[in-house]
């Protein structure tokens, strides 16, 4: 069994990495003077991942949607709901699907081998059938009728939307009542058997608990499987933006608005290590230190809602600005120039100073919280990177470094705003 | 292991609580003025701490405030409103990065308390009003916020229920206050709210984080030190025990799903120990995924795609949220009114309630592991006046019977049913 410690220097403390024999990689960080231990068991699927061959098979192309739908029918078994097993232990239970993952979770204070024994029994025992195939049709179908009156979540899918051509990104993470009414059980066990193999698995724990007691359980239920090797389909996202501007009706007293601008996406590691530079970058051009965040604060086109976000995965990086407006346009307009100003005088170095600091005090906070830490190691060992990388980056990121990102990635002709606005303002 | 709380006096109605923790790497530090619920004074004191997060002595922009926030290392001010039973709560507070992270060993506990003590104590006031331009910004942001709740149809929909329970009781306002309120505000009148709450709010200082608080102590009783006010003391609700005739209310809006809300009085329950059985069955009903309104409202009849229980012992009021398709209104509300007579007449399994008190105990012990969730409870608990720890209230809970369940179950009657619904009388596609 393999097994490697990774330190930070920086923080005084580290993780085990243990690759297991059953081929599953354990990243471990067992953390002093918490009282929860929270658990994620991930695989590399989720909602872009919507074509795929598994070793030197053909290419198969499955209906949107189908990895979210994937997660709710693995949160069933034979026995019944994960929650009512879940409920014996006394942990609070849950399960994700995004762009690029898929994620079992659960945490406790108590009884902590028991729910793992849920946890590793739930993800590797897939039970579908017509019937329970058909509910959970009816219930994603009612949990997607939701989302379409979250103004929230349409003004940032339609943004995707307007920025993407080809990439599954600009499609809803659940898909749509007519896709996931072609998901049958058996495609369904094929998505099952190329994304679930433990060797493109992880197994992330952090907080209280101790790492004997997890080998303990691997090496009792996980059964080791045959390295499959999964391979999605290409994607050719054209370099130019589908739409520059998108709208929608929806009830809302202030419209929204979501500026977005499409990224150079490099490898997936690159991607996810670029989110770092990227929100610092985002800061460095309208956070609430600057003088144009000031400008449009007094003049009424934003207020505290205003906030920052990069979006980062396989082959896509979104920088975005969202907030709410009376008038998204002008908002639009005077973030292209603030860009386009920063771009030509290049960033300030004591405003760079002070914008790594406050990034790296943030980032800090993510190393001493349960679910950030499980979450951050995850994502370390899916897109390849140590989890203590993105502090360190900050410790050692330069103004060059910062300066050579908002050229690059701040490109005027690949942006797009996405605008949801009230009836009564037509 | 956490330490217990720490109370101190720090002046006339200023007190400071401290937990220390080493395991966090930041410290929090805020500053709570509380006072009675107020129709006349509720939208002023929720425009208030967006006017002192703007600036203060020292840093009198935005900008300015801001960039001594980054160079703390990203320290979070926080300007926040709340409220607990009958009270408002004005928040001021810091989360600042320990000292033992910081790049050049800077003292991040003293500088942010002393910029905390700053907003708390010198806002931008000049000639008796705040700064005309702030102040129209966030009055305009204020009647947004009103407004923007029903952007987010469960929360208001919840909201709204209690509004409709209230009644009149100052205790069921709306934290920000209305939109007529807030309009009616002034660049002065809010200058006078703030001198009246700093006058007469009671104050409670809560220090939760790994590093020393002595320097944000000695900060904080040098600030209040010589200021003379009339502090007054926290209000209890007004509890209705019991419903008479069910009220019925519908509101229509472009949706294609309805929200339904169900609000319950519990009776006169009012000793920590029945607080905690009514808390223990209000999760047996509806406050877990194995609740009986989970799995069967939702899981087993598909009635709701949320169908959720809370309990506010504040002010003894029940209430069940769903978010439920046109043509399943009636079903869902029998269904959740026939739940819980399942409880009163004791059919449900010892196994069941005793998964869910280990849920609950689960998510209290789990409190200790942030700063923010120790601040809540303990806000909570001082202003209740009684200050248990979670691992005092997992005792209580652990105490709880099954008779005590049933019974609580029985102090329940419905009081107000709050539906809000699409315009036309049809399922949207």
């Amino acid at each position: 069994m393999l097994t490697e410690s990774v330190a930070s220097r920086r923080l005084g403390e580290g993780y085990t990495r243990i690759e297991h024999p059953s081929g599953l990689t354990l990243m471990l960080c067992p953390m002093k003077g918490y009282s929860t231990a929270y658990a994620l068991f991930a695989t590399r699927c989720g909602s872009i991942d919507d074509s795929f061959s598994v070793g030197d098979g053909e290419m198969v192309t499955v209906p949107n949607g189908i990895a979210h739908f994937l997660e709710h029918k693995l949160f069933e078994s034979e026995e019944g709901d994960a929650f009512e097993q879940y409920a014996k232990t006394g942990a609070s239970a849950n399960a994700y699907t995004s762009f690029d993952r898929t994620a079992y979770l659960f945490g406790c204070t108590d009884r902590f081998r028991e729910s793992l024994e849920i946890l590793l029994n739930l993800v590797t025992t897939p039970y579908f059938t017509e019937q329970t195939v058909q509910k959970e049709q009816g219930i994603i179908g009612q949990e997607i009728r939701m989302y379409d009156d979250d103004p929230d979540w349409r003004v940032y899918f339609n943004l995707l939307g307007a920025l993407y051509q080809e990439h599954p990104i600009r499609i809803d993470i659940a898909g749509t009542v007519e896709s996931i009414a072609q998901i049958n059980a058996d495609l369904l066990y094929r998505c099952y058997h190329a994304f679930y193999n433990l060797n493109n698995m992880v197994l992330s724990i952090a907080g209280n608990f101790e790492i004997a007691d997890v080998v303990e359980a691997c090496d009792r239920i996980l059964k080791p499987a045959d390295p499959v090797k999964v391979t999605t389909r290409e994607i050719h996202e054209p370099e130019e933006i589908r739409t520059r501007r998108v709208e929608q009706v929806l009830e809302v007293a202030t419209p929204l608005f979501q500026i977005g601008f499409k990224g150079r996406a490099k490898s997936y590691r690159e991607n996810i290590l670029a989110q770092v530079t990227g929100e610092l970058v985002c800061d460095l051009i309208a956070g609430e230190s600057t003088a144009l965040y000031r400008e449009l604060y007094d003049q009424g086109l934003i207020n505290a809602v205003f906030d920052t976000e990069v979006m980062a995965g396989p082959n896509y990086l979104v920088h975005i600005f969202s907030g709410e407006s009376r008038d998204p346009d002008a908002v639009f307009a005077r973030i292209l120039e603030g860009v386009a100003q920063l771009q030509k005088r290049g960033i300030a170095p004591e405003d760079f100073e002070r914008a790594r600091r406050a990034a790296y005090g943030r980032y800090v906070g993510l190393y001493g919280n349960v679910e950030s830490m499980a979450g951050m190691m995850v994502l370390a060992k899916l897109a390849d990177f140590g989890a203590y990388e993105p502090l360190d980056l900050l410790g050692e990121l330069t103004l060059n470094d910062a300066q050579a990102f908002l050229r690059e990635n701040f490109d005027p002709d690949r942006c797009a705003l996405s605008v949801v606005r009230g009836p009564q303002e037509g | 292991m956490a330490a217990d709380l720490m109370r101190t006096a720090l002046a006339e109605g200023v007190s400071l609580s401290v937990l220390r923790d080493p395991k966090f790497k930041h410290n929090r530090l805020s500053v709570n003025l509380i006072t009675p619920m107020d129709t006349e004074t509720v939208s002023a004191n929720a425009l208030l701490p967006c006017l002192m997060r703007k600036g203060c002595k020292g840093y009198e922009d935005f900008t300015s405030l801001n960039r001594r926030l980054d160079e703390l290392y990203g320290a979070a001010l926080i300007g926040d409103v709340g409220k607990s039973g009958a009270n408002q709560i004005v928040t001021i507070g810091i989360k600042t990065l320990d000292d033992r992270f910081s790049f050049e060993g800077e003292a991040l506990v003293r500088e942010g308390a002393q910029l905390v003590s700053q907003a708390v104590l010198a806002p931008l006031i000049r000639d008796g009003a705040f700064p005309e331009q702030d102040f129209r910004l966030e009055q305009q942001f204020l009647i947004d916020t009103i407004e923007a709740q029903i952007n987010d149809k469960r929360t208001y929909a919840v909201a709204r229920c209690r509004e409709l329970m209230g009644r009149g009781d100052p205790a069921a306002l709306l934290k920000y206050g209305t939109v007529g309120q807030a309009r009616a505000l002034t660049a002065q009148s809010a200058a006078q709210a703030y001198a009246r709450l700093l006058d007469n709010a009671a104050i409670e200082i809560l220090f939760v984080g790994s590093g020393d608080p002595s320097e944000a102590s000695r900060v904080m009783k040098g600030a209040f030190a010589g200021l003379k006010r009339h502090p007054g003391g926290f209000l209890p609700a007004q509890i209705v025990e019991r419903a008479q005739q069910p009220q019925e209310t519908v509101e229509r809006f472009d949706v294609a799903q309805s929200k339904m809300v169900l609000g319950f009085r519990t009776g006169g329950w009012r000793q920590p120990q029945q607080q905690t059985a009514m808390r223990l069955m209000t999760a047996l009903y509806g406050g877990t995924p194995s609740s009986k309104l989970f799995l069967n409202v939702r899981e087993k009849l598909s009635l709701c795609y949320y169908c959720a229980a809370r309990y506010d012992r504040v002010s003894g009021i029940l209430m069940v949220d769903c978010g439920v398709e046109q043509k399943n209104i009636g079903a869902a509300r029998e269904e959740i009114l026939r739940q819980l007579e399942e409880i009163r007449q004791g059919r449900f399994e010892d196994e069941t309630l005793e998964n869910t008190r280990l849920q609950l105990k689960n998510s209290l012990r789990a409190v200790s592991d942030a700063p923010g969730s120790l601040e809540d409870w303990y806000l909570g608990r001082i202003i209740e006046g009684r200050i248990v720890s979670p691992e005092q209230e997992i005792r209580a809970l652990e105490a709880v019977t099954r008779d005590e369940v049933i019974e609580a179950a029985r102090q329940v009657t419905l009081d107000t049913v709050y539906l809000l619904t699409a315009k036309e009388d049809s399922d949207v596609n």
